[in-house]
């Protein structure tokens, strides 16, 4: 067990370090300068000795390979570079948009699991075919819903028509809740899609025949025997889905107006402030890593067929699925 | 205990297929007889009967596809479907509701809502569908290599794979539009990019199932060369997942794109485009409520009809 | 006759499906009484494992029972409350599914399925279950501390006590056991089915025995019921069914039966006195790695195999799964390379040949898979797939090869109208018919066939047996035949060689071996073929 994760903890780092290089050779060797962006679009008045003094102190103007290796030198010490426009370390940005994300951010999973599940298992544990139909008809509905637009229909009605919650900002727990409803709606929306779908093939498995041949009543059946095989996958998925979940902030705290990881890439993207946005990229591959390393951590749990190949084999199969269905 | 053994390298050596022909099989005929005797290919008139049957028995469907064609039409001739000018606004009818004049209302500035969403289509699906091919043509290449190659070919793709799923969907377009700058084409190859991953795991995956199936091993004891096993068997055969695919990834594409615009690194104004309408509206949550809702609804509906095609594609390539 | 125990009147059973209803059961009445073992016995799509289900209405949801009674214990089953069924479901009647390997809940240990059984009928509280599922499991035969293992765990025999346990735990005064060991290999069949007598006689319980085997059926069952079409043909004991046939489809289906036909032979008399061998391996190994997670190291599939084919004749190999029956053959075709050892095709060595030289090879060694749903491209149509290999060496205008698939299609008694078809629109036996027509197609000399009748019906099973044997009388060509059946290999071929454990075991003429067998794992085999019990009752 113990080697089982320190091998899942180093290739863990690997991909770490692949994203991180991924993201700098997307970022710095396509065109783009951010030396010019930095001392305005009107660059004409600058000349080029203050151009080339500027590269020289970020260090632009060494070759590439010489910059990734020192950038990831400082990385490994913690250092992320500094914002261009801002000219504030990225890690302290960051840090200081953590806190609120991740509010937002776990409250919009837990309910996506719960609703999500809950609705998984009841559609497929009715009987009335009408009602089952209705329930399974809802999770496409919601994976087709543009977060951004929920969000502001969200806004206002319990904003503006009835105010119930706030409009903007960051006070207190209230203003969380539309937030976290609007995130919740796509995860949750594809956890119950795979929830239903993987439940309804589990039930066809000769075990649950077994089960139903012993006397076992119907909700029995789908509890003790059917969901604990069918939530394999979606625990999965789930782990998977939480990576989204924080793309889906960019969006959520644009339209709410709050404070967070996702305002900030929202502005450095626009301002084309590559350090920070490298730094958050960075930050999105640490959360899918430590995300599916917990996946990967409790499924032995419930799962005791302990086969590794297979298992990495179907998260990886699950990841192009979730690819498939989850929204940005 | 004979029958100790967990270890079994070889395939279950006595067959079951009674228990999968059991079912399949319950249309009773005499032995080796012609089952199907009665299945000639069909005539073109029954065909084109069963067609319309099996859609009349898929209302949904049919809505889907009547929507979609609308969408088309709107994005290849605009006019058609709305005939003012998108961009010419009237002050004194300025953020009007709704009304038989203007089906949408108007904005702040006069100009007709429905007109813009008609004329923006052109704009969001333009970009969408130049995601879902650069997605398409770069991950099936890379599937295909790293399927049929094999070895390290294989193992090296696939990592490169597993970094790209590793970075969340959206954080990877923003860094490629961070790159590459604002703009529609810019857009949709942010979008694009994200799906490369995806496609390419798909058709390995098939690609594998296909290659080692009985039917590709009897070509090969056959004696076909790979170039014929990979045209004849593995390509047509593998396929099918990745169109389905595509066609989910329409509505993921919609949607990417228009969350692209909607933050303002797409189309730039005054240009009608979907995402960007919804963002137009967001000043006027209060008292224009359909500024907002109607372009967003657009979208939804969409990306609904274009998932509803996909599983519809799905079911039709396994008939399970 | 005292009361019967099941009673089933006039059961009628239908599927609805997008090509409109079947009636798969129609009009089926039939009695289990106490202490008594029933066999229903049929073909694929008979009906027989749907009359099973519809006992205790375990049926697919497309399926539901129109009409007829099933009276148990003084209730018709056919239409009691879902609630009062659940009743009698594990504990009135046990029910032992078809194939192990996929019918116990794979989370969860074994022991708490079966103490399950006795919890949902409130018979034992947490801890007694526990104790009774164990001792359940005792007397199934499995060793102590195989309660705490999970069902991946134990081999496919195993599991199959397993859920004999599960059935039996409540002391049900019926068993249904549907194709109980049809999944298993011979010998554990027969092992299985020893020890399901044993506790059923013990208890006096009744038995309704599904199964396709005749031969299981007659060395088992007090009554043999024979289905056909949704309808039983006939009914009797043992004796009279297989002694005094009075249904002509039961003496179809006892007549292709090769287990109880002992003295039937299709093997191709040979011209020549001797012939230089066609194929020849020697000392032939394949070893493969094994997973880290079962221990490392390698595993030696093949060790050691050493045989040779004559041309125009058969050679059966014969052994269980896991004997690298499979293994060996493959290697023999150069499908996979072997660790060491030779291959010698007509004395010329081809271990290591590659490129164009085994694409030479490929023309002369034809394989035909065990499995025809799997091995014709779903997409081609007859025509292309027969023609495949024609065109894989450039044999042949278009219209050439047009007239050799007419040619082929022809020669394995498939009508001309199969060519347009596609592999979805034919039968099991008329898909194997198509695999061998395209395996004929370049005229090799040696044909490998891998278990090519083991997944069809008896009666097409025979039918595809004697189109072998026809074509090998017509064209001399010499086939490499692997089978876990001796009924089947005793039939067909000239020599035989006995596999186990990757070793083998015994070789040598067929009714040699098969008549004095040296090895005493020769001797299990023979003796678990089922039908040996009931032989001796049937006339020749």
């Amino acid at each position: 067990m113990l080697r089982y994760v320190a091998g899942r903890l180093v290739q863990a780092v690997g991909v770490l370090w692949a994203a991180y290089t991924v993201s700098f050779f997307v970022l710095w060797a396509l065109p783009s300068d951010p030396v010019s962006l930095l001392l305005g679009t009107d660059s004409s008045d600058v000349t080029p000795e203050q151009l080339a003094a500027v590269r020289h102190e970020y260090g632009y103007d060494r070759p590439l390979v010489v910059q990734y290796v020192h950038q990831l030198g400082n990385v490994l010490h913690g250092d992320l570079g500094r914002s261009v426009s801002t000219r504030e370390p990225v890690s302290s940005l960051i840090g200081d948009a953590l806190g609120p994300t991740v509010q937002i951010a776990l409250a919009g999973l837990l309910l996506a699991v719960v609703l999500g599940g809950g609705l998984a298992v009841l559609a497929t544990l009715v009987r009335r075919r009408s009602l089952q139909a209705l329930l399974l008809s809802l999770p496409p509905l919601g994976v087709a819903i543009p977060g951004f637009w929920f969000g502001l229909v969200l806004l206002q009605w319990f904003s503006f028509r009835l105010p119930v919650f706030p409009a903007i900002g960051d006070q207190g727990f209230a203003s969380i809740v539309l937030p976290a409803v609007t995130l919740a709606l796509p995860t949750g929306a594809v956890i119950a899609q795979l929830l239903s779908k993987s439940l309804v093939v589990t039930l066809r498995e000769p075990y649950v025949a077994t089960a139903r041949a012993k006397g076992a009543s119907p909700v029995r059946v789908h509890l003790r025997h059917a969901l604990r095989n069918a939530a394999l996958p979606a625990l999965t998925a789930t782990g998977l889905l939480v990576g989204g979940l924080l793309g889906g902030t960019v969006v959520t705290e644009t339209v709410f107006s709050r404070p967070g990881l996702g305002r900030l890439t929202a502005t450095a993207v626009q301002a084309q402030d590559i350090p920070v946005v490298q730094g958050v990229v960075l930050v999105g591959a640490l959360v899918f890593v430590l995300a599916n390393l917990l996946v990967d951590l409790v499924y032995p749990l419930l799962d005791p067929r302990l086969e590794r190949r297979r298992r990495s084999a179907g998260t990886r199969a699950a990841a192009t699925r979730v690819d498939a269905v989850a929204v940005a | 205990m004979t029958d100790l053994t967990t270890l079994a390298p070889e395939s279950a050596g006595p067959a079951t297929h009674d228990r999968a022909t059991e079912l399949v099989d319950l249309v009773v005929t005499p032995p080796d007889g012609a089952r199907h005797a009665d299945a000639d290919v069909a005539p073109r008139a029954a065909r084109l009967r069963y067609v319309l049957r099996h859609l009349a028995r898929r209302p949904g469907l049919v809505v889907a596809v009547v929507w979609l064609v609308t969408v088309l039409v709107a994005a290849v001739v605009p006019s058609v479907v709305a005939s003012g000018d998108p961009l010419a606004g009237v002050p004194a009818d300025k953020l009007t509701g709704p009304s038989a004049q203007h089906w949408f209302g108007t904005d702040q500035l006069g100009r007709d809502l429905y007109t813009r969403v008609v004329h923006g289509t052109g704009t969001t699906l333009h970009a969408a569908l130049l995601a879902i091919a650069i997605g398409l043509v770069v991950g099936s290449v890379l599937g295909l290599l790293a399927g049929f190659v094999g070895g390290a070919v294989d193992a090296v793709l696939m990592r490169f794979a597993d970094v790209l799923l590793a970075i969340p969907g959206l954080l990877l377009s923003l860094a490629v539009v961070t790159a590459l700058g604002f703009g529609t084409v810019n857009v949709a190859i942010a979008v694009g990019t994200t799906s490369v991953a995806s496609v390419s795991r798909i058709l390995r995956s098939e690609v594998l199932r296909v290659r080692t199936s009985a039917y590709v091993e009897a070509a090969r004891a056959g004696g076909s060369r790979w170039w014929r096993v990979l045209l004849v068997h593995v390509l047509p055969n593998s396929v099918g997942p990745v169109l389905v695919l595509a066609a989910l990834e329409l509505g993921t594409a919609i949607l990417a794109v228009s969350s692209l615009s909607f933050l303002g690194y797409g189309a730039q104004p005054p240009q009608p485009e979907w995402g960007s309408l919804v963002a137009g509206g967001r000043d006027y949550l209060a008292g224009q409520w359909w500024l907002t809702t109607l372009p967003g609804v657009v979208i939804a509906l969409t990306v609904l009809a274009g998932n509803r095609l996909a599983r519809a594609l799905d079911a039709e390539g396994n008939p399970s | 006759m005292t009361s019967p125990l099941l009673h089933v009147d006039d059961l009628h059973v239908t599927y609805s499906g997008p090509r409109g209803d079947v009636h798969a059961v129609r009009g089926v009445s039939l009695d289990v009484a106490p202490g008594e073992t029933v066999a229903l016995v049929g073909e694929s799509g008979s009906g027989k494992s749907t009359t099973a289900h519809a006992v205790v209405r375990l049926l697919a949801p497309t399926a539901r029972i129109t009409s007829g009674h099933v009276r148990f214990d003084g209730t018709d089953l056919a239409t009691v409350p879902a609630r009062r069924l659940r009743a009698v479901r594990g504990y009135g009647i046990g029910l032992v599914p078809q194939d192990p390997t996929v019918s116990l809940n794979p989370v969860t240990p074994v022991g708490k399925q079966v103490a399950e059984v006795l919890r949902i009928h409130g018979l034992a509280d947490r801890r007694s279950a526990g104790t009774r599922a164990e001792e359940a499991l005792a007397q199934a035969g499995l060793p102590d501390g195989v309660a705490h293992l999970y069902p991946h765990e134990l081999s496919g025999g195993m599991r199959q006590r397993v859920l004999i346990a599960v059935a039996l735990v409540a002391r049900p005064a019926l068993l249904i056991a549907d194709e109980p060991t049809s999944a298993l290999d011979v010998t554990v069949q027969r092992q299985i089915l020893d020890h399901l007598d044993t506790l059923t006689a013990s208890t006096g319980t009744g038995v309704l025995l599904v199964t396709h085997d005749l031969g299981v059926a007659a060395d088992r069952a007090d009554r043999i019921a024979v289905m056909s079409q949704g309808r039983i043909v006939e009914v009797g004991t043992p004796a009279q069914v297989l002694g005094a046939p009075q249904n002509a489809y039961t003496k179809a289906l006892i007549e292709a039966a090769p287990s109880l036909n002992t003295r039937r032979s299709l093997v191709v008399p040979s011209t020549e006195a001797t012939s230089s061998p066609v194929l020849e391996v020697r000392d032939l190994v394949k070893e493969f790695p094994r997973p880290r997670a079962a221990g490392g190291g390698v595993l030696r599939a093949v060790d050691g195999v050493s045989f040779a084919l004559e041309r125009g004749k058969t050679l059966g190999i014969v052994g269980e799964s896991g004997s690298g029956k499979t293994t060996t053959v493959r290697l023999a075709v150069r499908l996979a390379d072997p660790t060491s050892g030779t291959v010698l095709l007509d004395g010329e060595d081809v271990t290591r040949a590659s490129g164009e030289r085994l694409r030479a090879l490929r023309r002369r060694v034809q394989l035909v898979h065990q499995n025809p749903y799997a091995s014709l491209d779903p997409r081609l149509s007859v025509e292309r797939i027969v023609t495949q290999p024609l065109r894989a060496f450039g044999v042949g205008d278009r219209a050439s090869r047009r007239a050799r698939a007419a040619e082929l299609v022809d020669h394995v008694a498939l009508p001309a109208g199969t060519l347009a078809r596609r592999p979805a629109e034919l039968s099991g036996g008329q898909r194997q018919r198509v695999a061998i027509a395209r395996a004929l197609a370049l005229e090799p000399e040696l044909v490998v066939l891998d278990e090519p009748v083991s997944a069809l019906d008896v009666r097409v099973q025979a039918q595809v047996l004697e189109l072998l044997a026809r074509l090998q009388a017509e064209l001399g060509v010499s086939y490499l035949f692997i089978s876990h059946d001796l009924a089947v290999v005793r039939q067909i071929a000239h020599d035989v060689v006995v596999m186990q454990d990757g070793r083998v075991v015994e070789k040598g003429p067929t009714d040699r071996v098969l008549a004095e067998p040296e090895h005493p794992y020769t001797r299990e085999l023979l003796g678990a073929i089922p039908g040996t019990r009931a032989e001796a009752g049937v006339p020749a």
